[in-house]
């Protein structure tokens, strides 16, 4: 039986949203999962929890980048908003945003103060008539172009400390 | 006994602030008083490691809501002064000019620990300078305590400077108001200590 494998552009949002939820830890890693008792915020974004338990807001879109991104940045802003505290006991707004679409968003690299936003390439594709997605790992180059933002950006230290100091900084 | 129809009301105003930091004005509103107005500067030094937890609160945010904290808390006064604080990198070579109050703000590890004693190493050259120092990223108080001790007594020991510890501010959360208002507060209190030890040029605008 050969493989009828090929790219697809248009895909339903339910089915998209159910190919993203499949793929919850190849995205974030062993123990990530949905958060529960989270009101439905949008079709294409899903509150998530990662391997760490952190809170992170997953918006996606199979053609557009820019769309993921804008769409993910509002609902990332309504889910820090007051009213969602009032109704959710332990409610931890989101912090992060990840953005899946086939391509890096537009001016993604922008961002990196408070609110954490990384993008995952992925790419859905029918396989024997069935949806399949298709997630590649970031190529650094890709993501950094331009100068880093200061609180991103590895700091060198210069070998200025004597011995002594060495070694009194050695540990905590 | 409140009425339980105002709980809502209550909750909201409650909520609002305590994420009231997050409204921070990019360009505050100019005083139009028509006197010119002091400007008290900070330098804040970063010694931000590599592995600076994301979830940690990060330089810029620090440096935008710590500054509306001064200004807001400093709006009480008669004639309240503008406060500026300034992002260095840690590459950033003092001048002498920098003769006043000087934040360092640290990743909350070992590394960090290392850039701050570094930072403050390269800049202490000039006497008259004090450093606050502020941690961020610590897994716990047991940890960020360890950081700012073992700087504390480091630079005590090496460069015989006596830093103000600020302490560790986490990420931005139920606390954060209140632990960025008593941060404005001790920098204020430092800033008017320092000033009446030394003749602090200041700014007009």
């Amino acid at each position: 039986m050969t493989l009828q494998i090929h790219a697809v552009s248009e895909i339903d949002s339910s089915d998209l949203r159910r190919l993203v939820v499949d793929n919850l830890t190849a995205l974030l890693g062993e123990g990530a999962q949905l958060v529960e008792n989270m009101p439905q915020i949008d079709d294409c974004c899903l509150a998530t929890s990662d391997t760490h338990d952190g809170p992170v807001l997953l918006s996606f879109d199979a053609v557009d980048p820019q769309r993921a991104l804008l769409n993910g940045l509002v609902r990332l802003d309504q889910l820090g908003d007051e009213m969602a505290a009032l109704f959710l006991q332990d409610y931890h707004p989101p912090t992060e945003l990840l953005v899946l679409a086939p391509g890096a968003p537009p001016g993604l690299t922008l961002f990196g103060g408070p609110c954490p936003v990384s993008w995952r390439c992925i790419q859905v594709l029918s396989v024997n008539g069935e949806f399949g997605m298709m997630i590649t790992p970031v190529i650094e180059e890709t993501t950094a172009a331009g100068p880093s933002p200061l609180e991103l950006r590895p700091t060198i230290v210069k070998p200025v400390l004597s011995s002594e100091e060495e070694q009194h900084f050695s540990q905590l | 006994m409140h009425n339980p129809a105002w709980r809502p009301a209550q909750l909201h105003t409650e909520r609002l602030a305590s994420i009231q930091h997050h409204f921070i004005d990019k360009h505050p509103a100019v005083c139009s008083t028509g006197k010119p107005r002091v400007t008290h500067t900070i330098p804040v030094h970063m010694a931000i490691a590599a592995g600076h937890p994301a979830n940690a609160l990060q330089p810029h945010y620090l440096v935008d809501a710590l500054t509306r904290q001064l200004n807001t808390q400093a709006s009480a006064v008669a004639k309240p002064p503008d406060w500026q604080l300034e992002a260095m990198p840690l590459e950033h070579v003092a001048t002498n000019d920098d003769k006043g109050l000087i934040l360092v703000f640290a990743t909350a590890n070992l590394e960090g620990v290392r850039l701050a004693y570094t930072c403050i190493k390269n800049l202490s050259a000039t006497p008259s300078r004090q450093f606050g120092i502020l941690f961020s990223g610590a897994p716990d108080e047991e940890i960020a305590r360890r950081c700012q001790e073992r700087l504390a007594s480091g630079v005590k020991r090496f460069l015989g400077i006596r830093l103000h510890e600020l302490g560790h501010l986490s990420a931005p959360g139920p606390d954060f108001s209140a632990d960025l208002a008593r941060l404005a507060g001790e920098l204020h209190r430092l800033w008017e200590t320092h000033c009446s030890h030394n003749q602090l040029e200041v700014t007009h605008t």
